[in-house]
């Protein structure tokens, strides 16, 4: 009983203090300070410490990247009242800029197939309608590598940031591979949105403040596929396609097989379409032998979803289709092997 | 009944017919030829991709192009040469051994602005100008403006011509019109290339580098700037791309239909050279000394009078320019003397 007149003491002095807060700050600020802003605080909490490890533990890339768009003005609202979630950030403009990405894939089929059936409109509608996808895509990665930027500070610098917590190294390899793909998104869009040029010259350099093991050889991969894509960008005694090779084999090893990706596009852009056919016969054949890391497996289906794009490109220029269900790793003029005997049929006809 | 039921039949039998004939007769007609894009980031690059988007458009005029990038320019033109490819983007200079008319739009110092650059471009682009495109078998079909060529300097004190004496100059070495000037003003040439002027500029091997200002993001030419270097604000020359046809393996008239799609491209282009000069730092341009610009001036057209007089410009393209530069300057001393 004597606690309960303490309590209701206390109760009355906090009213006391509420009211008089209200009087001097404004109904407005009392909300932002007192109720929004200790939400924020909570959902980005939540979010880094269990919403992130959460979706990178699932498979399901279009559940990732629909919250992703959803969920972005949400979570970065908080930023008006609170600490910016600057490296959550990071991570939906990463997923969201996927989202646009396959929309402008879909146009980007569509326009080959209306160039090969000669269909000068349609073809020119597809390639329109990608580009605006392609420019949608880009904004929102730029927009992930300037939450990057303003959180850690620009890659490529004399130093490199603080990131001895593996969230941190995590976000840092996000944040940079969305600068390379919002600088190729806004390239292909041939649209001038204002992605700095030198981007990629400031990842290559950004990856060194990571260890190549502990992230499955991305950071490496990273700085070769800038290397053989940026004239004079190489070192005198490397070999970008050496390290491309290296990273490739380490993400096999972890499971995560992301420097794939890197290693498929930087053959693409030098024209080797057949080394990019072997990186994604081997690519299927290894998901399907080895399943993914548990812990990244969102990373392992985007490096397959990406690698199936690029498939679904090769397929739709030389047959008018993608891919075929079940068919990644495979190609059109694939020679059909098979080792059954097959009958002499002469005596039946 | 039946008899109608046997009437739609025929006639869907007909139109299958027609619509088969004519689509064969629209592949049969449509001519795949190949164009060779010289892009220094290959097929991901920012020149290869706007060349890509001219594909529907060729398409309407019966040609289905099969483009193919190449990051070495001058193994592109060579499979031009060799007939490899039916059609090729290049530079301006490199062009010049195809058609040295267009080739010498790049002179030095022949055309010292972007309004100047415009009305050449214009010009150019009149059906009437379709002769000066061709040249034997080979025709430009299209000229895309990529901005001015600057020059770079590790030592913002070397504000004069004379001061570049001795200097070492990363000079693309298969243009003879370089190579002259960099001697012609006492500096060094050290020869380099489009894949790797950069690189020796801002490691310090050559104290000066050209280069338009679309290379200065991209290829971090504000590491060799530094805290000392300049970016000299003088229009060395007016760079561009060329695509460039085999006559023969086209239809009449697709050259002045590309030139047409190009010259609607010239807006976009222009933005792309505008965003990249405002990307260089305020602090870092090197204004010239009023009294000393018309010095430089006079040099430059000494040393395009000597080059056209070894073969190297061509007379009719300096004459152009000179026509041009009158026109917004008639009283240019230049304009009375006529000499070029």
């Amino acid at each position: 009983m004597k606690n309960f007149g303490v309590m209701k003491g206390l109760l009355k002095k906090g009213v006391l203090v509420s009211i008089v807060s209200l009087q001097l700050v404004g109904c407005q600020t009392f909300k932002d300070k007192v109720v929004y802003a200790p939400a924020g605080d909570v959902m980005q909490m939540l979010a880094k410490e269990h919403t992130v490890p959460y979706m990178l533990g699932t498979e399901d890339v279009a559940v990732s990247c629909a919250m992703s768009e959803a969920l972005s003005p949400l979570l970065m609202a908080f930023g008006r009242v609170t600490t910016a979630p600057e490296q959550l950030g990071v991570m939906l403009g990463l997923s969201a800029g996927a989202c646009e990405e396959q929309r402008a894939w879909e146009h980007e089929l569509r326009y080959m197939r209306a160039l090969r059936e000669q269909r000068p409109d349609e073809a020119e509608d597809s390639l329109i309608s990608q580009k605006r996808h392609l420019v949608g895509a880009a904004k929102r990665q730029y927009g992930a590598y300037q939450n990057l930027v303003s959180y850690y500070g620009e890659p490529g610098g004399e130093e490199c940031p603080d990131l001895d917590a593996e969230f941190d190294q995590f976000i840092w390899i996000a944040g940079m591979l969305s600068g390379l793909q919002a600088l190729n998104n806004e390239i292909q869009s041939t649209s001038g949105i204002g992605v700095p040029k030198n981007i990629a010259s400031k990842v290559e350099r950004g990856a060194s403040c990571l260890d190549d093991n502990q992230w499955w050889g991305v950071p490496m991969a990273m700085k070769a596929a800038v290397w053989s894509m940026l004239p004079g960008a190489e070192p005198k005694g490397e070999d970008a396609w050496q390290r491309l090779e290296t990273a490739q084999a380490k993400g096999e090893e972890a499971r995560v097989r992301l420097p794939n990706v890197l290693y498929a596009m930087a053959a693409y852009t030098n024209g080797k379409n057949d080394l990019v056919k072997d990186i994604i016969r081997r690519h299927a054949d290894q998901v399907k032998k080895h399943p993914a890391n548990p812990e990244f497996a969102l990373i392992d289906k985007t490096a397959t979803i990406q690698l199936l794009a690029l498939s679904d490109r090769l397929w739709t220029e030389n047959t008018g289709h993608r891919t075929p269900v079940g068919g990644l790793g495979t190609f059109w003029d694939d020679k059909r092997e098979s080792n059954v005997e097959v009958l002499e049929l002469d005596d039946l006809l | 009944m039946k008899l109608l039921k046997s009437k739609l039949k025929a006639l869907t039998v007909a139109a299958a017919v027609s619509a088969s004939a004519v689509s064969g007769v629209a592949q049969a007609d449509m001519m795949k030829r190949s164009f060779c894009v010289w892009d220094p980031v290959g097929a991901n690059g920012p020149l290869f991709n706007v060349m890509k988007s001219a594909k529907p458009s060729a398409l309407k005029w019966g040609i289905d192009l099969e483009l193919k990038a190449y990051t070495d320019e001058k193994i592109a033109a060579e499979d031009f040469k060799a007939g490899q490819c039916d059609s090729v983007l290049l530079t301006g200079t490199r062009v010049r051994e195809f058609n040295k008319f267009t080739g010498s739009l790049e002179a030095i110092g022949a055309i010292p602005s972007e309004e100047e650059m415009k009305m050449v471009l214009q010009t150019l682009n009149q059906p009437k100008a379709a002769s000066l495109m061709k040249s034997g078998n080979y025709e430009v079909a299209g000229i895309l403006p990529a901005g001015a060529i600057y020059l770079y300097t590790r030592d913002r004190t070397i504000d004069t011509v004379e001061k570049l004496q001795g200097k070492k100059v990363a000079t693309l070495d298969y243009d003879k019109a370089s190579m002259t000037m960099v001697r012609h003003v006492g500096a060094s040439v050290v020869g380099a290339s489009t894949a790797n002027f950069a690189g020796k500029f801002n490691n310090g091997s050559v104290d000066i580098a050209y280069a338009p200002a679309v290379a200065y993001t991209p290829l971090e030419l504000y590491k060799g700037l530094g805290e000392n270097g300049g970016v000299f604000d003088f229009k060395l020359a007016q760079m561009n791309f060329q695509i460039l046809i085999q006559s023969d393996r086209f239809p009449e008239g697709y050259g002045q239909k590309v030139r047409d799609y190009t010259a609607d491209r010239y807006g976009e282009a222009y933005k792309i050279v505008e965003t990249a000069e405002a990307e260089i730092k305020e602090t870092y341009w090197v204004r010239p000394k009023p009294a000393d610009l018309e010095g430089y001036t006079s040099m430059l057209r000494e040393v395009r009078i000597a080059l056209r007089d070894e073969g190297v410009y061509d007379a009719k393209a300096l004459r152009l320019m000179r026509k041009v530069r009158c026109k917004k300057n008639p009283s240019n001393a230049e304009c009375a003397e006529k000499r070029e």
